[in-house]
């Protein structure tokens, strides 16, 4: 098995007796990871962890072979670090090549030369290479979330968390953006957080869901799809006993759960299985 | 499992460096604040021209348009990229650098001020003033009020600002210091003029003032000024006090955020500016007259006794 890039062992964050992360354990190794969960499951809280701007109150962190509690190693990792959080704002007056040169300079990019190299490099990455001296005021929410994600690809990191990365931006884009996170993935370690399984399904080999602040699964996208195999159905009309049912485009009901009578199966996708697995977590929780 | 480390071979840069950058950024930023243009505008105007009836507080002039208003803009220049706060604060450059650089900037409106005061000066030269308007002040006292203390002042505001804008998160926290600092320099910059100048403590509250005056006179733009009275304490020394209070807001600022390594060093600051004020501050009460003295046109200086 290759080596780890991030480490937790039991990791648990609480804000004021409220639990954000309770006893949370996995490995991350160079490749693309998505993390899926639903709102509140703790997904920012564990990226905020993982860019060294949270502290875990119990359990160990390991980033990049550093103790992110001890300081000097906390730079460290940072040097090495992209990370593109839920909610990015944007200084006024800055335009998208000010606030990336500004943001090179905080990531150490001293050389004025090379500094403008590097901004100019991820601008046209995320396809921004054209807009670099408009204001981000004037951008469009896609365009503003490309800058963010520029910044995060500031210097190549070996470890990129992104938190909602495709949020506001539009098919094409969205579809750029797994070509440029799939190359960054060959050689670092890529985790996305996100709501869109499709991105996941499309980019990731590998997926971590969070739910109440733990691991519910933890493993490639192909077995997580295989759990729903058989649970999905097509069918003329709603099926009451399924744990989730809706009209389709084509005048069908999607039924996740046990066969409706005259349903036919259908393949899973990778929502399907989140949204069982989901269900399935709901049940054990009342259960419990 | 263990963990692998996937470095790269990479040149840390120096801390100064990175301040230097961050610095020019900073400062590129201020001189294009609409607030700095129109304040340096505004004051350009009113110093190049024909003087004023008190040359002596001539800093009046930088103190409000460059200090006071770049008050206002270091402080939304500071809490600007809070907004960015999640990202600046995952980079290796810690906060303290992006303080310190903002205090840097703050020599935009420095290097205007003292521009603007040359300029002052040449427009003095041009058309140059009778000399008892200086009151009892001597070479130095006059460099220091009309060079030096412009300058002062137009680098202490914007200090403060940062300060404000590093320790104060409440909307309109900049305003209510400015109303603060100006309701403080009012109350005590012409405290001697009422003659009671012999009060020790009161010479000490008219130079604690951030911003104080040294003379009045009797005249204004349309009367001819006849008597320029010159009131207690020593501008050098003030000036050492103001320079002082601009390093003790370049610490609050830096304290925020802080690593204890560097709060050990900003503290060993603080204390030194602290003893440098509390000297300069007393020899600044002490040093000058004890009481006001009357210039006349005629060149004549007679010492006004205390009348309260």
């Amino acid at each position: 098995m290759p080596e780890a890039t991030v480490s937790l062992r039991g990791a648990a964050k609480s804000y004021r007796g409220t639990p954000a992360l309770t006893g949370v354990d996995f490995d991350l190794q160079v490749g693309v990871v998505g993390l899926l969960g639903p709102n509140g499951a703790g997904k920012s809280t564990l990226l905020r962890v993982l860019a060294t701007v949270l502290g875990v109150d119990d359990g160990s962190v390991r980033i990049l072979g550093r103790d992110p509690s001890v300081g000097r190693e906390r730079t460290e990792i940072r040097r090495r670090l992209g990370y593109l959080p839920q909610e990015l704002g944007y200084p006024r007056g800055f335009t998208a090549y000010g606030f990336l040169d500004y943001l090179a300079v905080l990531k150490e990019w001293d050389d004025p030369d090379r500094r403008r190299a590097e901004v100019r490099r991820v601008l046209e990455q995320v396809g921004l290479g054209d807009q670099s001296g408009r204001r981000i005021r004037a951008l469009s929410g896609g365009q503003k979330r490309r800058v963010g994600l520029a910044q995060a690809l500031l210097g190549s990191p070996d470890l990129l968390i992104l938190d909602e990365p495709t949020t506001g931006l539009d098919p094409e884009q969205r579809v750029s953006l797994r070509t440029v996170l799939a190359e960054v993935g060959r050689t670092s370690t890529v985790l996305v957080a996100t709501h869109q399984t499709e991105d996941v399904a499309a980019l990731c080999e590998r997926v971590v869901v969070l739910d109440d602040g733990a691991v519910r699964f933890d493993g490639s996208v192909r077995d997580l799809v295989q759990a729903a195999a058989g649970r999905v159905w097509l069918s003329d009309a709603p099926d009451p006993a399924a744990r989730t049912s809706w009209r389709t485009g084509s005048g069908r009901y999607r039924n996740l759960g046990s066969a409706p009578a005259g349903a036919d199966i259908a393949e899973p996708s990778l929502e399907d299985a989140y949204l069982l697995l989901r269900g399935a977590s709901a049940d054990s929780d009342v259960a419990a | 499992m263990s963990t692998v480390v996937l470095e790269q071979p990479r040149l840390v840069p120096s801390p100064a460096a990175s301040v230097r950058q961050l610095g020019v950024i900073e400062a590129k930023r201020y001189a294009t604040h609409p607030l700095f243009v129109v304040g340096a505008l505004m004051c350009a105007g009113l110093s190049i021209g024909l003087p004023g009836p008190d040359e002596l507080d001539y800093a009046v002039i930088p103190a409000f348009f460059l200090g006071v208003l770049g008050l206002v803009v270091s402080a939304r220049l500071t809490r600007s990229t809070d907004t960015s706060a999640p990202v600046l604060d995952a980079a290796p450059v810690p906060i303290t650098r992006r303080t310190a650089a903002l205090c840097l900037a703050c020599a935009v409106p420095a290097v205007t001020a003292l521009l603007i005061a040359l300029l002052h000066r040449a427009t003095l030269l041009a058309d140059p003033i009778a000399d008892f308007r200086y009151g009892t002040f001597g070479g130095l006292d006059r460099q220091v009020l009309t060079l030096v203390l412009p300058v002062v002042y137009a680098a202490g505001g914007p200090l403060l600002g940062v300060v404000v804008g590093r320790w104060l998160r409440f909307p309109g926290a900049p305003l209510l210091t400015v109303v603060a600092l100006l309701a403080w320099s009012a109350t005590l910059a012409y405290l001697p003029q009422s003659g009671s100048s012999s009060s020790a403590l009161l010479r000490l509250l008219h130079v604690s003032a951030p911003y104080t005056a040294f003379a009045f006179s009797d005249g204004d733009n349309v009367h001819p000024i006849t008597v320029v009275t010159t009131m207690p304490g020593a501008p050098l020394w003030f000036a050492v006090w103001a320079v002082a209070l601009c390093g003790l807001a370049v610490c609050a600022a830096l304290w925020r955020g802080a690593s204890a390594t560097v709060r050990t060093s900003v503290a060993r600051a603080g204390l030194v500016l602290v003893a440098v004020a509390a000297i300069a501050l007393a020899l600044a009460a002490t040093t000058g007259h004890d009481v006001n003295h009357e210039t006349d046109s005629s060149g004549r200086t007679t010492v006004v006794r205390g009348d309260a």
